[in-house]
């Protein structure tokens, strides 16, 4: 790959950074002393001309850093996948944008990745949080292992690495970045957790907020959705609508068997609210069932895009083709590549 | 001559596929024309890798593929046909139950100027209550949705114009699908009896437990088969019927309120179920046309439904 190098770590700037020049220092010495080459890329989340220049201010100069600036603010996440789409290493590792972790543990990290996993995530233990934060943070992440199925003790933890198949094949637009190792294993990769040192904590103590809450909660549906769906929406609309059918005509077919028989002491349908529940479950199962219709439709016309499946590698036969054979269908057999770009080594 | 391209998709069959490498082999040795095998290994963790590893040194045809986990098997024949490189596909069962004897009869079929020939399992050698009479059940449906006579859509021993299959779009269980789908997009598709083996080892993969999704999906499949050019005949014409629906509900509702025996029931049921058809009939407008947006909106190389047309040089 042109430019390509070992390793490129990915930060999401959202702030001032005052500890940037730290942490770029300090992380190149850790991947020099392992001889490997590396670039930084920083995404600027809409810092503004007068941040941007502080920011610059604090580079160490040499550093191999490539910035990527946002005209206005997309948040951490986005922040984070514009840099790895950016990233041009064999390995791509996520950091921290404060000291919030050892530097040296990036070694682990690396070890990981170059005993066959294809995606490491970080694991802070033991938390220096408030006990109130810790509590939230592990409910979270045992509410999302049992969601997923992916038993993963720290979905949020800065530090992650992973190789470059992983965001050629899985990242995909929107809030979802934090979310990569849960999508990365769906594809087949093979993903692990290291424990790191947790340092310090920045941010608020106490609970997070109600609003923080819902967008995670919205994230998780997003992403329940598209790990389950994708390629089947009708599957997910279609049960919902006709279950909501079903239950309508239940209700109307009932009225109606009430009317007719007098079981109850109020029998016209009229008079009842059950009847506009029934019309409008109804009304609702239909929509939401067309509504299936419509994603399938859109999944159809773009299927093409949608490859939802992942080659680990692909091995030629063992033997050369036969003369004859080769004779009777020149180059067809003679094209072997034994790897392509981005695939792990055979057996 | 057209190159052969066999594709098998394998998942846990390390039992099966030695045997019938060895016996495919064969029978390619006998079909007069360059060939090779794509063995997809769907993420197999009963040693099937090794299995396939140890015919892969000794051969001079096997390419093998090995997906990252268990995806199936549409995406496995999805990466099959990806990879594979002749004019001709044929695709067959890993667990030894097709027979590639029958591979000659299926290309001789192609040569007639068929884009598929599927292959019809005749004598079964399943259990009847699990396998076959489902099966037959959802064969005389599909044959129903896509206007197709054929007796075995779930035959995996088929052949295919490489050229034809790649443009049909291939995702999420539609591997069954692909004769409905070839036939919506007008190619020619023919049927022709194969043989069918027990089972030599290891257990079938399939339960009755896919029943739901076969029924979504076959709803989709209808859709697509008839629609997927034009969505907005769709669902413009259930548009249309509940909007018909709706006048006659209202109609019926303003004339039974001068009735006297149904006055009360009238003033509320009718209505409300002429609203529920008013507010259907809006809403699959709007459902139709924004299929509308989101396929004309695509580049027509990327759609599978474009229909196929046949190339003919002529010459006086």
């Amino acid at each position: 790959m042109k430019g390509g190098v070992d390793v490129t770590c990915v930060l999401a700037l959202t702030d001032d950074c005052p500890e940037l020049e730290d942490i770029v220092r300090q992380y190149s010495a850790e991947l020099a002393e392992r001889r490997l080459s590396f670039e930084f890329v920083l995404v600027l989340d809409g810092l503004g001309e007068a941040r941007t220049a502080r920011l610059k201010s604090r580079l160490p100069a040499g550093a191999p850093v490539r910035l990527l600036h946002f005209n206005q603010s997309f948040g951490e996440e986005r922040a984070l996948t514009a840099g790895y789409r950016e990233a041009r290493g064999r390995f791509v590792v996520s950091l921290p944008s404060y000291m919030q972790l050892d530097p040296g543990d990036v070694h682990p990290v690396l070890d990981a990745l170059d005993q066959d996993y294809d995606l490491v995530a970080g694991w802070r233990v033991p938390r220096v949080d408030p006990w109130i934060n810790r509590l939230q943070s592990w409910a979270y992440n045992r509410v999302m292992s049992a969601l997923t199925g992916v038993q993963l003790h720290d979905l949020n933890c800065g530090l992650t690495g992973l190789r470059r198949a992983v965001i050629d094949e899985v990242l995909v637009e929107g809030n979802v970045s934090r979310f990569l190792p849960v999508l990365a294993h769906r594809r087949g990769f093979r993903v692990g957790e290291v424990r790191v040192r947790h340092l310090r904590e920045r941010g608020r103590r106490g609970f997070f907020g109600i609003g923080v809450y819902v967008r995670r909660l919205l994230d998780v549906v997003a992403l329940m959705f598209l790990t389950r769906f994708t390629t089947k929406p009708l599957r997910f609309f279609g049960v919902a609508g006709g279950l909501l059918v079903l239950a309508g005509l239940a209700l109307c077919g009932y009225l109606l068997l009430d009317y007719a028989y007098g079981w109850s002491l109020q029998t016209n349908p009229s008079n009842r609210a059950s009847l506009l529940i029934g019309v409008a479950a109804i009304n609702l199962g239909v929509m939401v069932f067309s509504m299936g219709l419509v994603a399938e439709i859109i999944i159809f016309t773009n299927a093409r895009n949608v490859r939802d499946y992942t080659v680990e590698r692909e091995l030629p036969p063992g033997l050369p083709p036969e003369d004859e054979a080769r004779r009777e269908a020149p180059g067809s057999e003679e094209t072997e590549e034994v790897e392509g770009p981005g695939r792990r080594g055979g057996a | 001559m057209a190159t052969l391209s066999v594709i098998i998709p394998v998942f846990n069959e390390r039992g099966s596929i030695g045997p019938l490498l060895v016996e495919l082999e064969a029978a390619l040795d006998r079909v007069a024309r360059p060939s090779e095998i794509v063995v997809v290994d769907d993420g197999s963790t009963d040693g099937t890798a090794e299995a396939l590893e140890r015919h892969r040194l000794g051969s001079r045809r096997l390419r093998v593929l090995r997906l990252r986990r268990n995806f199936g098997q549409t995406s496995a024949l999805a990466a099959g046909f990806q990879a594979a490189r002749g004019d001709v596909f044929v695709t067959m069962d890993g667990d030894g139950q097709n027979d590639p004897a029958d591979i000659a009869g299926l290309l001789a079929d192609l040569e007639q100027g068929y884009d598929l020939v599927s292959g019809w399992r005749r004598h079964r050698a399943d259990s009847f209550l699990y396998r076959r009479l489902p099966s037959q059940a959802a064969n005389r449906v599909l044959a129903e949705i896509t206007g197709l006579q054929l007796h075995d859509f779930g035959c995996t021993l088929k052949a295919y114009r490489a050229s034809f299959i790649r443009r049909v779009t291939l995702y999420a269980d539609m591997h069954r699908f692909i004769p409905g789908l070839a036939a919506a997009v007008g190619a020619r598709v023919g049927e022709r009896e194969v043989a069918h083996h027990p089972r030599r080892e290891g257990h079938s993969k399939y339960g009755l437990g896919r029943t739901y999704k076969l029924l979504t999906d076959m709803v989709v499949l209808r859709m697509l088969v008839r629609f997927a050019g034009q969505p907005l005949h769709y669902f413009g014409l259930l548009s249309i019927g509940t909007f018909g629906l709706a006048l006659a509900l209202t109609f019926l509702a303003f004339v039974d309120t001068t009735s006297v025996r149904l006055v009360n029931y009238s003033t509320v049921v009718m209505p409300s179920v002429a609203v529920l058809a008013f507010c259907l009939s809006f809403f699959f407008l709007m459902m139709g046309l924004m299929c509308e947006l989101a396929l004309r909106t695509t580049r027509p190389r990327d759609v599978g439904y474009a229909p196929m047309a046949r190339h003919e040089e002529w010459r006086t």
